[in-house]
């Protein structure tokens, strides 16, 4: 496969007409499923994909192996999947959280004693060395192992709509479920949340 | 503290390089297009795919007796994205046979997929088969006076589940069809791709992490369907067979580096995680890797460096010197950098933590301290380095930052003092 680079990186002029990806919706893209189309689709969520990938890990280095794989996993299921709302993005933030806690089982399962060690990030320059202070890391680590021991329903409605910051009815739709039971969902969870974080 | 009300970090803008290097690794992963079956009502027939057979890939349509229809290609020609290969199929050797052990029976077929090959013997006078499994470290055989094992109404029973977990089953007589409920199955983006195919005599092959799988065939005649729930937890485990080390050392020493770097390809190959973006392709042939350093070979944390011949690194974990994992790293050190410390372990609660990574040619020498501890001195060889720090237990997780380093030169001078992250 190639990820074609879009006029927008710079990097190579995208010819208009008939194949053009500029102005379709996220859905008309999926359905193309074609490498210009999926191309397009990276570009527009790479950055959103990104960093909901490293508020599931805290660790850019492994947020960009998920942003990686997430993608790869997007066009490879490309076929499979139909987009229930325009936006691809809660879908790929579904297999980013898939592949996340995979990544935890697959440490659980061998290294049930060990874990990782956060290393250096992929990314250095200031902001990353503020963002990621040793502080702000183990905050997010602490948020990450509070969600970790949510039940499987809340904390799926959680990556979405508290850690994603995707509108209730997005996280609905791509979940399955009515907005409602989302609601009460992130707010049963918020409440747990609160209470394992005050422990701290 | 983000408006969700968690303290969560701000978006940040994504550099322009990393959104290229993801581009590079999706791009780099994924072999021209091809187009994957899609899933078509509740049963799937028998599949195009593209087989690995003797190390060349083969273009083969799959059916319940059909041959290779795609003569292999030459041996230069091997698929580089091999770990998308789903079931290979070819007529097996008398190599494999030999190295199996079952040199005195007939066989059927081999089936290979991701880092093994299943040898499928006929049945004999009696009706049992026999089975043999050979990854890149294991041969191992099924005991000759094993019973099947009915699953459903009986129409269904497995024969056989390699100890990597391939089940081999019987499946109902004139089945055309076989298909696994999705539901079972709730992991499938981000584990071992499952596998499940219905092979020549009725048999099929079962590859899943699941621990339950409801399984459905088609019956052509009459037309019908035939369901059975396989249970993993219920079938016998490693006592249905015979196993034996078979390093590609030749040696049996399963404390010898080259055979524990060995072992946790073999534990990647046949058990890791899918193909993704980020693994180098140099893992295509694990004889391309070698050991480099070793650190906590003979306690509860070790680890192993792995190097390739084009600088591509991965890390074996140790547990009492049995190799348990593999991770992979693709970053190199670079002269600005001098070292880079790519991965590491901790042990919570013991105040062990292992870094490892790699080093240029101008590094002779990296040594660690934390606070209050006394210097450690890094394992450093062939352009990667490993060391095993101990300190007072923590609940909170180091990172190298927390790590003081001194790198010198080959002749002991100096290069940089300071922070390990």
């Amino acid at each position: 496969m190639r990820l074609i680079p879009t006029s927008r990186q710079g990097a190579t002029t995208l010819v208009e007409g008939s194949d053009s990806t500029a102005g379709r919706t996220d859905a008309e893209l999926w359905t193309r499923g074609d490498e210009a189309a999926f191309g397009e689709l990276y570009d527009r969520h790479a950055e959103a994909v990104w960093n909901h990938a490293y508020r599931l890990t805290a660790s850019w280095s492994t947020a960009e192996d998920l942003t990686s794989s997430t993608f790869l996993t997007a066009w490879r299921r490309r076929h499979d999947v139909t987009l229930v709302k325009d936006s691809a993005l809660p879908w790929l933030y579904t297999v980013a959280g898939h592949l996340a806690r995979g990544e935890f089982r697959r440490t659980t399962r061998f290294q049930r004693l060990l874990r990782r060690v956060p290393v250096d990030d992929t990314v250095r320059d200031h902001a990353d060395q503020v963002a990621t202070s040793l502080d702000g890391e183990h905050r997010l680590r602490a948020v990450l192992d509070a969600v970790a021991r949510l039940p499987r329903s809340e904390r799926e409605a959680v990556e979405l709509v508290l850690i994603g910051e995707l509108p209730v009815g997005e996280a609905a739709a791509v979940l399955g479920l009515a907005e409602a039971s989302v609601r009460s969902r992130v707010s049963r969870a918020r409440s747990r949340l609160r209470g394992a974080l005050e422990e701290k | 503290m983000s408006e969700t009300g968690l303290p969560l970090p701000p978006r940040r803008p994504l550099p322009s390089d990393a959104r290229e290097r993801m581009r590079r690794r999706i791009t780099s992963a994924e072999p021209p297009v091809r187009e994957r079956p899609n899933r078509r009502g509740p049963l799937v027939a028998a599949a195009a795919v593209v087989l690995l057979v003797a190390g060349g890939a083969v273009g083969a349509q799959l059916t319940r007796d059909s041959t290779p229809a795609v003569a292999p290609p030459p041996p230069a020609a091997t698929s580089p994205d091999w770990m998308n290969v789903q079931l290979g199929y070819g007529k097996t050797t008398d190599a494999d046979l030999a190295t199996c052990g079952l040199a005195g029976i007939k066989s059927t077929h081999t089936f290979s997929m991701r880092g093994r090959r299943i040898v499928v013997g006929d049945a004999d006078d009696a009706g049992r088969r026999r089975f043999c499994e050979i990854t890149y470290t294991r041969v191992s055989v099924s005991l000759p006076d094993s019973s099947p094992i009915p699953v459903g109404d009986g129409a269904v029973s497995i024969l056989w589940r390699s100890p990597s977990g391939v089940v081999v089953g019987q499946a109902p007589r004139g089945a055309d069809a076989m298909s696994v409920d999705p539901e079972s199955e709730p992991d499938t983006l981000d584990d071992v791709p499952r596998v499940e195919k219905l092979i020549p005599s009725d048999l099929f092959l079962l590859r899943s992490v699941a621990p339950v799988e409801n399984v459905e065939f088609h019956v052509q005649e009459p037309p019908s369907y035939v369901t059975a729930r396989v249970v993993k937890s219920e079938l016998p485990g490693p006592e249905w067979s015979t196993t034996r080390d078979a390093y590609p050392s030749g040696s049996t020493a399963g404390d010898l580096p080259a055979n524990q770097a060995a072992r946790c390809l073999d534990l990647w190959q046949t058990d890791g995680p899918p193909y993704a973006g980020n693994v180098p392709k140099s893992f295509d042939d694990p004889a391309d890797w070698r050991p480099t350093v070793r650190v906590g070979q003979d306690s509860a944390e070790g680890l192993l460096v792995l190097r390739e011949e084009g600088g591509d690194t991965a890390y074996c974990t140790l547990r009492n010197g049995v190799a348990t994992d593999l991770r992979w790293a693709v970053q190199q050190a670079d002269v600005e950098k001098m070292f880079r410390v790519l991965g590491g372990l901790e042990s919570p609660g013991t105040g062990v933590t292992i870094l490892a990574g790699t080093t240029t040619s101008h590094v002779g020498e990296l040594v660690f301290t934390s606070p209050g501890q006394a210097p450690v001195r890094a394992e450093v060889a062939d352009g990667t380095f490993a060391v095993r720090l101990t300190g007072p237990p923590t609940t909170t997780p180091k990172h190298p930052r927390d790590f003081t380093v001194d790198v010198n030169d080959p002749d002991g001078m100096i290069l940089y003092r300071g922070p390990a992250g």
